[in-house]
């Protein structure tokens, strides 16, 4: 297909004129600003607006919750019910330690005043807070059971989370189903003039390169933010049914990240939109070249155009660069959030297993909180990196869809043409039509063509010759008066009956 | 084929890389040193109930984690630079080697698909680079390094790590290795969509005049679902994976927490050891996890890879020469000897047996049925391909012989479909001669029978062009594009099919302006119309890719009933008599 145009220029000159600079990448003509590409990302709406597009799956949308909180409750679970394990063995370790050296039958308490009134108050504290029985070494069967019971809940969650992502996956990739099929029935609509305004391939990049990012983004991001949002919640109150201190030692960490997150965020959601606009301009420039490119060759331009290129290209390098090395620090970060946490747990738990007012397991099981709740988190922002992506993409694609589009059809296709036949009469009753109001194309135009008729239209360049047979097409309104096509108004009829009608008895309908 | 594209690339920042090992080095056994620490506050510290010591070593434990976070960020810094500039060094390879396709090769691949591998298969590489440098170089340092300190904790358990770890690799790799034909069907579903809108695009006056849009709907529908179904099917697999990689991560806790018990009881083992063994452990097949989550990359990457792969071993079929190269002479003279072409694996030759000469100061005339070899004809004289028989001489030199540039410099080439580039007319005209005054700008427009209608554009020569011309009409394109060959003044003038959007007035006017201007030049006109090559020194008649008729109309009248076809079935040849 060449997509030779149908119009003179002088005609058409008036629709197309735009000032210097008019070779503007992305969004329709009214929205262009005064910087090439260069517009602020809204991430909250336009974020709410993506997900928006989940709404018809909402059923699945609800099992996949479902799903995950129970895979994320049961593997919650988990580490404390391991925790009693350590707590069992660590019991049995110390109770152990006491075969023999105290008479069989003596009781904790016994053990631990004893101690006490010894002078060895530090370890008496200790003991206290666990649960032994003097004399007996490791209870296997009690931790058997236990670990048990483990494995069962890690196998269930798996199968659970497993159950969830294949849901996922098909919600995800119905969406995008759908906002290609969204976009592609958009390009029907969008008025001619919405084509020449970009490059190409400019055009093109929204629609695939841009549109392949949000399906990458979506498909790896809501899984995990998922599951990682889930698991924080669960873990937090886990984490202070232990202990609330510790828990809120480990709350702290959150403001802290999420502070972070979005400073460091603010930052790299500029750069990802610049990223993607030059992604949109390289192609444009890519399917530019490559279309004409005997011409390049033949023409010795060849040179000229790598030069281009290679401007654009480290455009999109320099972008490309700033926005994953701002938003690659959110991972490091986090996890230094993490490992502070680590260190506070450690020393505030050690300290207070030091002085019995916790178990060693709990510590244990806090510490494995503690990294079970850092990593989501750590997940959270790095996903942070890849939805910030998605997201400047999919604002792109909705500025495709939110596009002005030309006139719609009429809705009810009109039932008189059928009855009065495809006779082919065409009338045109006091038009006027002008690309640019301050320059006026077509007055007041009386014109009628009878069925069977052949008639020629002849006039120099710029007379309006191609206008009439585009008016007929209805590519373009009228300013005034009406055409009409076997008596019915053409603004009555569907284009597709339009087109019908006309190329049948037409010999061809363009150039 | 990843591997090696990779290799290559990244060859340039060998030290930065190497740098970036230490750093993850670093980094690593920070995080794997803290769970040493954390056992020794338990062992000595809280056993003890020595207070003083647990604060002290946490102290430690925080020196340690600013170290390890400042050593990630510029760890980070470095695989952000060089992974994108990976990506635009990659870009540029593939943009050049198109570039030096003939145009058989441009056209074995198609445009859409070249466009779809500069940038998105560009930008899947790129993506796996860069997760490699700033993750996957951490991970098997974190494996080894957990591996040593878990071994330095208790050698007893150590079964259990070579148990766990072979397990989770097996497991994930069988996964991954189901995903790779699937993500190479799935890239070739992308390519579909990518052409199907392209062509949507580029047609749309093309579909909404012959109102075919809901044919293109459908069309479009059907790619769409078969993307759909194949990103369904990798997306399914994928989703596999991180159950499997926590279940066997956490079912290695349980084995070392039995397993451990049993060893504490024995007294081989302290309790400090024990969850010690237990954060080793974790690290280690987080490692591993990370791996595999980034592996899950690989299988696309891989398929990018080999796409991308395809184009830069694809080398040109049409050979520049080397070594010193002769200069055709001027005026140049155009001659074929015996030309033979046919597409590669066809069974007929596109052109047979050509041979004729056209001299410099004459015009001569190509005519035949579509599908004739016309195009094929005036492409072999630039080299957009080349000549499977005989050979083709521009001013005394083969044309295999003389230096693309230097034989392009002797050309003037309007093809048959006027293709526009985005700018300004000026721009437009200039491409042939950047150096170009705005007066010869406006004499070639004047040649080409375009100077008023440009001349009323608002802007004039600076007024805008669309991609393609489209907001000029098919007659503008035409002469604008003519006047883009006539700015050059070349030696040889190529038109193909050239004037078939002009009118017959303007085509016989365009003719005679250019008839001083071509005084000295060789002129090879393919047309369709009669009444355009009615008046040429010399007329080829074409006729299934052989020459049927050589010679001037009047001869030709008489002598060849191909050429008598033509002519008849144009009737308009009879009805004119001006010139």
């Amino acid at each position: 297909m060449s997509g030779e145009g149908v119009v003179t220029a002088e005609e058409k000159a008036a629709a197309q004129r735009r000032g210097p600079g008019a070779r503007r990448p992305g969004g329709p003509p009214h929205m262009q600003l005064g910087m090439p590409g260069e517009k602020s990302m809204s991430f909250g709406p336009s974020a709410k607006r993506l997900l928006g597009w989940l709404a018809p799956d909402r059923a699945r949308v609800l099992l996949i919750l479902a799903l995950t909180v129970v895979a994320v409750g049961l593997a919650s679970v988990g580490p404390k019910v391991l925790g009693k394990a350590t707590d069992s063995i660590f019991a049995g370790l110390l109770g152990g330690q006491f075969a023999g050296r105290v008479p069989a039958g003596t009781t904790r308490q016994e053990v631990i005043d004893q101690l006490r009134s010894q002078g060895q108050g530090n370890i008496a504290d200790l003991l206290s807070g666990v649960d032994f029985v003097p004399g007996q070494g490791i209870d296997f069967s009690a931790v058997g059971r236990v670990l048990l019971a483990v494995l069962l809940i890690y196998v269930a969650s798996a199968l659970f989370m497993w159950a969830s992502g294949w849901v996922l996956t098909g919600v995800v990739q119905r969406t995008m189903f759908r906002m290609r099929e969204a976009v592609e029935a958009k390009l029907n609509r969008l008025p001619l003039s919405y084509f020449d305004g970009q490059p190409r391939g400019e055009l093109l990049s929204r629609v695939t390169n841009d549109i392949d990012n949000v399906s990458m983004s979506l498909q790896q991001t809501l899984s995990q933010l998922l599951n990682s949002l889930l698991t924080v919640l669960a873990v937090l109150g886990m984490m202070f049914w232990i202990s609330w201190l510790l828990a809120l030692v480990a709350l702290v960490s959150i403001p802290i990240s999420v502070l972070v997150t979005a400073a460091i965020g603010k930052r790299s959601q500029k750069l990802f939109v610049r990223q993607w606009a030059a992604t949109g301009e390289l192609n444009g420039i890519i399917e530019e070249t490559f279309t004409g490119h005997q011409l390049v060759k033949v023409f010795g331009r060849q040179a000229e155009v790598e030069r281009t290129f290679a401007a654009k290209n480290d455009e999109l390098y320099t972008a490309a660069f700033g926005a994953q090395f701002v938003s690659g620090i959110i991972m490091p970060t986090m996890m230094f959030v993490g490992n502070l946490n680590y260190v506070l747990v450690a020393v505030i738990g050690g300290l207070k297993v030091a002085s019995g007012q916790i178990s060693l397991g709990d510590v244990q099981a806090f510490i494995q909180y503690s990294r079970q709740f850092t990593q989501p988190l750590t997940q959270v922002a790095s996903m942070a990196n890849l939805l910030q992506s998605g997201v400047a993409s999919a604002e792109r694609v909705f500025e495709v869809l939110d596009a002005p589009e030309q006139t719609p059809d009429a809705v009810a296709p009109v039932a008189d043409a059928g009855g009065a036949g495809h006779r082919g009469e065409v009338r045109f009753e006091d038009v006027s039509f002008s690309y640019d109001e301050t320059k006026p194309l077509i007055q007041h135009l009386d014109l009628v063509v009878q069925p069977g008729q052949t008639v020629a239209i002849v006039g120099p360049t710029g007379a309006g010759k191609t206008t009439l047979v585009n008016l007929v097409m209805r590519f373009y309104e009228l300013n005034g008066g009406r055409i009409t096509l076997d008596g019915v108004d053409i603004t009555a009829m569907t284009r597709h009956e339009i087109g019908r009608a006309s190329c049948r008895e037409r010999v061809s309908c363009c150039v | 084929m990843l591997w090696r594209l990779i290799r290559s690339g990244l060859a340039p920042h060998r030290r930065a890389l190497s740098v970036i090992v230490v750093l993850q080095l670093v980094s690593t056994i920070a995080s794997l040193y803290l769970p040493n620490l954390n056992a020794d506050i338990i062992d000595h510290g809280v056993a003890k109930g020595d207070t003083g010591y647990i604060m002290a070593v946490g102290a430690v434990m925080l020196a340690i984690s600013v170290v390890q976070i400042a050593a990630s960020v510029y760890a980070v810094y470095l695989a952000a630079r060089i992974a994108m500039a990976y990506g635009r060094d990659t870009r540029a390879a593939v943009f050049h080697r198109v570039g030096e396709f003939s145009a058989r090769e441009v056209a074995q691949f198609g445009p859409p698909t070249l466009i779809s591998r500069s940038t998105n298969d560009v930008q899947q590489i790129q993506m796996v680079v860069f997760m490699a440098l700033s993750m996957m170089v951490g991970a098997p340092i974190m494996m080894v390094g957990g591996v040593i300190m878990a071994l330095r904790t208790d050698v007893g358990l150590s079964w259990l790590v070579a148990v766990a770890v072979p397990l989770l690799a097996i497991a994930v790799g069988l996964i991954l290795r189901r995903m790779l034909p699937q993500f190479r069907i799935m890239q070739t579903s992308v390519d579909s969509v990518n052409r199907i809108l392209r062509e949507q695009i580029t047609g749309i006056r093309v579909v909404r005049a012959f109102v075919r849009e809901r044919f293109e709907e459908d069309r479009f529908a059907q790619a769409n679902q078969s993307l759909t179904g194949a990103a369904l099917s990798v997306g399914r697999l994928m989703s596999v994976v991180f159950p499997i990689v926590m279940l066997i991560l956490n079912l290695s806790m349980v084995a070392v927490l039995w397993f451990g018990a049993h060893r504490i009881d024995a007294g081989d083992m302290q309790v400090g050891a024990l969850t010690a063994y237990m954060a080793y452990l974790i690290q280690i097949l987080m490692s591993v996890m990370m791996a595999t989550m980034m592996s899950m990359m690989i299988p696309r990457a891989s398929v990018s890879a080999e796409r991308i792969g395809a184009v830069l071993d694809t080398e040109s079929s049409v050979i520049p020469p080397t070594g010193s190269t002769p200069e055709p002479s001027t005026p140049a003279q155009v001659t074929f000897e015996n030309v033979e072409f046919r597409y590669p694996g066809a069974e007929h030759s596109i052109l047979s047996g050509i041979s004729f000469t056209a001299e410099p100061g004459r015009t001569t005339a190509i005519v035949g049925s579509t599908g004739a070899g016309k195009t094929t004809l005036i492409g072999l004289i630039p080299r957009l391909f080349d000549a499977d028989g005989g050979r083709v001489v521009v001013g005394g030199q083969d044309v295999r012989d003389v230096e693309p540039a230097r034989l392009w410099a002797h050309l003037g080439l309007v093809p048959q479909k006027p293709y526009l580039f985005s700018g300004t007319i000026a721009s437009n005209l200039r491409y042939g001669k950047p150096d170009a005054t705005d007066d010869e700008l406006w004499e070639a427009l004047r040649i080409a029978q375009a100077d008023e209608f440009v001349g009323a554009l608002d802007g004039g020569l600076e007024a805008h062009v669309a991609q393609g011309g489209t907001n000029v009409s098919g007659g503008q394109r035409q002469r604008l594009a003519i006047a883009r060959a006539i700015v050059r003044r070349p030696d040889i003038y190529l038109f193909d099919d050239a004037f078939s959007a002009l009118d017959t007035a303007t085509d016989a006017r365009l003719r005679a302006a250019l008839r001083p201007v071509t005084r000295e030049a060789t002129v090879i006109v393919v047309a369709q119309r009669v009444s355009t090559i009615i008046d040429a020194d010399q007329i080829v008649v074409l006729e299934d890719g052989e020459i049927v008729g050589l010679g001037r109309h009047d001869e030709l009248l008489e002598s060849c009933p191909t050429y008598q076809e033509i002519v008849v079935s144009q009737r308009a040849a009879q009805e004119v008599t001006t010139r």
